[in-house]
């Protein structure tokens, strides 16, 4: 026989609004096991928690059922109460949720009343079924890896090295940074993107903590929160960078020079040794395995030939290592959607002066191709009159994506007002659906771009032709006056959408973590751990969790730093013990909880037993325990029933089951 | 391959040109054709405009007639209209079960939906039929630039169609190639012709027509290639029309013949005008034929063939380099012998 | 422009609203006024209101107003609004919703839009096949434009694409059944 007791809050008139709490606390008294049952204005204030110990105390209980909130919300602050304030095992506890699924959701307590006690009669029943528990402790190693070297990823390593914790960067590029400094000026202050990024760059490849792998990309992630075991591949860039001083003399003279830049948006060219522009970090170039013709056709060997150092090795191979972390940060940013396969109606990439935004950028910035004039990439003309598509992909669910990609808005105006900045007499038509500048300062640079002249028309282009004297013609609707308006314009800026990248979805079941619909990662919760995966020791910086601006990129790696540099403070940390546990006797090895596992937390391995007091020697399923994030899964899918999970042991269920079913 | 042609109102009227050079064209590519039995109006845009169930049981009755007669052949319809319609019910008919028992009931016959429907320009793309083309092109339009009209009905909507691209499709492109013209690229190939809303709407649908003239000929195009009876009429017999409009407001008349792409391969296959049913065109169509027909041929190389054509030059510079040398080492060196001597 | 109570036309609407929605298959929340569609609509300049404005007259319940317009009975079911449409909106079928609707109840906006179809539908109930002189001839004569097209008459004939001996009397009775009882409402009667 347990000794229950009941704790019903109020939560003010939170839950006593539409649940008669003294009839939920007049009913569990009568329900079996329970030997004491109260209300009380706020069970979470020092005063609630000081009436749960008193009470305990006074009539001696074993088991505590709380009903009140989620327990999302404070079951961790009750257990804490039971573990410093009493002598009960913290695991001893059960809360019914009355306020979210139960007050919240209901208008009169003619309804709430009985459900609060269906509610609270379960958690009675699983309460006698609650086992104590313990936590044991996780070592935790003192290193972060940072998967992407963008501008969220180097604001976390700089943020956690700075607290003195080592931090490996790996980055897919050949140089880390991003697309910051592809950016020319950033909204809405204007400063020029590439002076305050690069600093950053140079500032991580100097740090002492900092190790930076470039060309490099996670393989294989064991482990769990304290202790991930990665394997990261470091492709081969076939230049000694301990020899290499990046005097640039390969590049010089490499015959292969009719690349398309990658960082000039195939604006430009470049050699098949390179480094993609000047700040680049590691400042030493890369060879393009892809072009360099000594790799592709064994003939050349110009810059070995060159290299003053000898440090060109064409033998370079890839490099694989397997390294332990403490906390993984992902940070790997975002693509462009690649409008020139879904928008035939936008010329579908026929037409050189239909340009994205970040083309835009290179275009419009002084290192770019064009040296900072805005000049038409078809005939090398000044454009006198430019239209600025909007949303191209981003609230298009037929062919694009359904969400708002959050940034376009503001570089739009900012791209307005850059055209008009540098065209005198330039003419901008900026073609929105809404617009939306609720950040610091940016309606105000909104409403300066129109000031300025930028012509907003409310409706989406429908067509873009281009006429044989290079006009591009722009259909659209002037949605405000009804009218079909044509803009005969000589360039076409379209603010395409972000969307996930490649290999997202192979990253997230590498690190074990979910990806949402659109196919960013997911955080824990959207408003209270934004930062943190479900996955314990992981966490999200940038655009990696949703489209988003510099601003909130950068105050989201911070926040993620925090998250890291509190888990490596410590020297180890507590393991969650609502774990699976199999109970080997009555486990037959057939490894269906195996294939199951989201977080590759069971093995099936052999173990001497003693059956029929003989030893034998079977194949049984074992649970990290680290790893086991408690889902439950594996004890759906076991057959013989071997599986269970501690804290929600089958036979707890069965219980709830059957105390709501007999009422 | 076999086709049950549904040859649709239009066939002996307006689109009499059309059937003409398409008949033309099939006997001389294999293509053989069956002619639907007992067929009846697709219902054009009125039978839909009426109700779904008459929208659906115009067609599916042919369609019905067809499949009785001859099994899962293709069923051929050379009118986008009429295609637009056929596809419609037969699409209907294999969404859904239920659906396909109402038509059913509908028409008073069996209907499977195992047939399928295509456009005049789908028989062309089978490989054979094109090798086959190409093979009988004995009088090739070298050259001639010609920008293919598709017209709303082919393209859209994709639920119904299965053509390549909506915006930008290039079937009818790959189809004129084979007679040696050059299509253009331009911007108005899928915009609509106003159709049938000349009779009821003249004034609102004339910019229609006006704006897809002007495009092509800005592209460069010489002609216009159409596959529909309708979009054929209202660009070829309107133009005149549209060209008094302008001359009143001094503008320059738009001066572009239109055929049917059917009409543009019967004629490089070697068909006389008349057989390729030239003759009826409102714009004048036979002398341009004529004339890009005598043009010089341009041929334009491959990549691969480019680069094949460098490596050579490059080759024979080499060897007559190598050759210089060697003729200029022997020289001195046969000097020295006979100085030696 | 004009004026209108939202408050009165909410409840007004709600029962053609919900028949058109159902018959369509469109739910007009689902658009956001982009205006995509209009901006690439042939008859978009030459309709009282556009193919969007429709939709916003339907969104704020302005049913009455609908039911005058041009618009509907313009549309050339041609797709161009469906295939860029960011939400899929089968504007089209929108659009003979409308007509259908106004024509059950005898309140046709468009008398010529309506007529068209009735000879062409008796044209085809009676032969089996449309007679496109016939057509011409006949609408022309029922809406008073008896000169249009009259022009490219003897141009046409001349060049033998005005032939009535084209036709075969295609599945003439049955066809005329089947036309007839769809029609009248009976169709598919098992």
């Amino acid at each position: 026989m347990s000794r229950i007791g009941v704790f019903v809050c109020h939560c003010g008139t939170n839950i006593a609004g539409t649940v008669d709490v003294e009839a939920v606390a007049d009913a569990a008294r009568q329900m079996p096991n329970v030997a004491y049952a109260g209300t009380n204005k706020y069970m979470c204030s020092a005063q609630g928690q000081d009436y749960i110990v008193d009470i305990i105390k006074e009539h001696n209980l074993d088991r505590v059922v709380i009903a009140s909130c989620s327990p999302r919300m404070h079951e961790r602050l009750f257990r804490k109460v039971l573990a410093e304030k009493t002598d009960l095992n913290p695991y001893l506890l059960e809360v019914a949720n009355i306020r979210e699924q139960c007050s919240w959701v209901h208008k009169d307590k003619q309804i709430g009343t009985p459900k609060a006690i269906n509610l609270v009669a379960m958690a009675v029943a699983k309460a006698d079924c609650d086992t104590q528990l313990f936590t044991h402790e996780i070592p935790v190693t003192k290193r972060a890896l940072i998967i992407g070297g963008g501008i969220a990823g180097i604001q976390a390593a700089l943020d956690i090295a700075d607290a003195g914790f080592p931090v490996t960067i790996v980055e897919r590029k050949t140089t880390i940074g991003g697309k910051m400094p592809m950016l020319d000026k950033t909204f809405p202050t204007l400063d020029c993107s590439a002076c305050i990024s690069t600093p950053k760059m140079s500032e991580c490849e100097a740090h002492p903590l900092i190790e930076i792998k470039t060309l490099s990309e996670v393989e294989k992630v064991e482990g769990y929160i304290g202790n991930f075991d990665v394997t990261i591949r470091e492709k081969a860039k076939y230049i000694d960078y301990d020899k290499c001083t990046g005097c640039g003399m390969c590049e010089t003279k490499c015959p292969q020079k009719k690349i398309p830049s990658e960082f000039n948006q195939g604006m430009s060219t470049r050699t098949a040794v390179y480094k993609p522009f000047p700040q680049a970090v590691p400042s030493k170039p890369t060879i393009d395995a892809d072009h360099c013709r000594m790799l592709t056709e064994g003939k050349c060997g110009v810059c070995a030939k060159v290299c003053p150092t000898g440090a060109i090795d064409y033998q370079d191979v890839d490099r694989v290592t397997t390294e332990r972390y403490g906390a993984i940060v992902l940070a790997t940013g975002y693509e462009l959607i690649d409008w020139t396969r879904l928008y035939g109606e936008y010329g579908g990439g026929r037409y050189a002066d239909v340009i994205s935004g970040l083309q835009f950028e290179r275009l419009v910035n002084a290192s770019g191709p064009t040296e900072g004039h805005i000049l038409r990439p078809s005939d090398g003309t000044e454009p006198k009159t430019m239209v600025i598509v909007k949303c191209v992909g981003s609230r298009d669910p037929h062919k694009g994506v359904p969400y708002c990609s959050r940034a376009c808005c503001m570089y739009g105006a900012k791209h307005a007002h850059q055209f008009m900045d540098k065209v005198p007499g330039g003419k901008c038509f900026v073609f929105y659906m809404d617009v939306r500048t609720p950040g610091k300062n940016y309606d105000e640079f909104y409403m300066n771009t129109l000031h300025e002249g930028a012509r907003y028309i409310r409706g989406r282009i429908s067509k873009i032709t281009r006429r044989s004297d290079g006009k591009l013609v722009c259909l659209g609707e002037d949605t405000l006056s009804g009218n079909v308006v044509e803009v005969d314009a000589d360039m076409v800026v379209l603010e395409t959408a972000m969307v996930p990248p490649e290999g997202a979805k192979k990253l997230a079941q590498t690190v074990n973590t979910q990806l949402g619909p659109e196919g960013f990662f997911t955080e824990a919760h959207p408003k209270l751990r934004p930062v943190e995966t479900n996955t314990g020791g992981l966490y999200l910086a940038g655009t990696a969790q949703g489209p988003k601006d510099i601003p909130d990129t950068v105050a989201q790696a911070g926040a993620a730093a925090a998250k890291v540099i509190g888990l490596l403070c410590k020297q180890s940390i507590e393991s969650n013990p609502m774990v699976a546990h199999v109970d080997d006797s009555k486990c037959s090895g057939c490894g269906a909880c195996v294939d199951i596992c989201p977080y590759s937390a069971v093995t099936l391995v052999e173990k001497t037993l003693r059956e029929n007091s003989r030893k034998v020697t079977r194949t049984v399923a074992q649970v990290n325990e680290g790893l086991c994030q408690g889902c439950g899964a594996c004890t759906v899918a076991c057959r013989p029933g071997a599986s269970d999970l501690l804290g929600f042991n089958d036979e707890g269920i069965m219980r709830e089951v059957e105390a709501y079913a007999t009422r | 391959m076999r086709y049950a042609n549904f040859p649709g109102c239009s066939a002996s009227t307006t689109g009499k040109a059309y059937t003409e050079s398409f008949s033309y064209v099939a006997r001389h590519a294999g293509i053989e054709i069956d002619e639907v039995p007992d067929w009846n109006c697709c219902g054009a845009s009125a039978g839909r405009l009426q109700s779904d169930d008459l929208g659906d049981a115009l067609p599916a009755r042919s369609l019905a007639n067809a499949e009785a007669a001859f099994g899962d052949e293709p069923v051929l319809a050379l009118c986008a209209g009429c295609y637009s319609n056929l596809r419609r019910a037969l699409v209907h008919a294999r969404e859904s079960e239920d659906r396909r028992r109402q038509i059913e009931a509908l028409i008073g016959q069996p209907y499977e939906a195992k047939a399928d429907v295509v456009c005049g320009i789908d028989p062309f793309l089978e490989p054979e039929v094109a090798q086959t083309v190409k093979a009988r092109v004995t009088q090739p339009l070298n050259g001639l630039k010609v920008a293919c009209y598709y017209g709303c009905a082919l393209v859209r909507p994709r639920a119904l169609t299965t053509f390549d691209d909506e915006e930008d499709p290039q079937s009818m492109e790959a189809v004129v190639k084979l007679t040696g013209a050059e299509p253009v690229e331009w911007g108005s190939k899928t915009e609509c012709c106003g159709a049938s809303h000349h009779v009821s709407n003249p004034t609102a649908m004339k910019p229609l027509v006006e704006r897809i003239l002007a495009d092509a000929i800005d592209a460069g195009a010489e002609a216009i290639a159409t596959a529909c009876p309708l979009c054929n009429m209202n660009l070829d017999m309107r133009e005149a029309e549209i060209n008094k409009a302008r001359a009143a407001r001094g503008e320059a008349p738009l001066d572009i013949p239109v055929y049917f792409f059917a009409q543009l391969l019967a004629s490089a296959m070697g068909a006389s005008d008349a057989e390729a049913g030239i003759t009826r065109n409102f714009v004048p169509g036979s002398s341009l034929l004529a004339e890009a027909k005598t043009r010089e041929v341009v041929v334009e190389l491959t990549p691969e063939q480019k680069k094949a054509a460098r490596i050579a030059a490059a080759k024979k510079q080499a060897a007559a380099r190598k050759a210089a040398q060697a003729a200029a080492a022997a020289a001195p060196a046969q000097g020295k012998e006979e100085a030696h001597e | 422009m004009g004026f209108c109570n939202l408050s009165e036309l909410e409840e007004a609407a709600s029962g053609p609203l919900s028949e058109i929605a159902a018959a369509s298959g469109v739910d007009v929340k689902e658009c956001y006024q982009c205006g995509k569609c209009a901006a690439g609509c042939p008859v978009a300049a030459s309709a009282d209101v556009d193919c969007r404005g429709v939709i916003r007259l339907l969104q704020i319940g302005d049913v009455d107003r609908v039911l005058k317009l041009q618009m509907p009975w313009l549309c050339l079911s041609c797709g161009v609004c469906l295939a860029r449409c960011p939400q899929n909106i089968d504007l089209p079928a929108l659009n003979t919703a409308i007509c259908r609707y106004e024509m059950k109840r005898g309140i046709a906006a468009e008398r010529e839009g309506e007529a068209f179809m009735n000879i062409f539908l008796d044209n085809v109930e009676a032969k089996g096949v449309s007679d496109e002189t016939m057509l011409a001839m006949r609408y022309n004569l029922q809406t008073g434009h008896l000169f249009q097209d009259v022009a490219n008459s003897p141009r046409m004939l001349s060049r033998g694409l005005l032939s009535g001996d084209g036709y075969k009397p295609a599945g003439a009775p049955d066809v005329k059944r089947m036309v007839h009882d769809i029609r009248k409402g009976e169709g598919g009667a098992e």
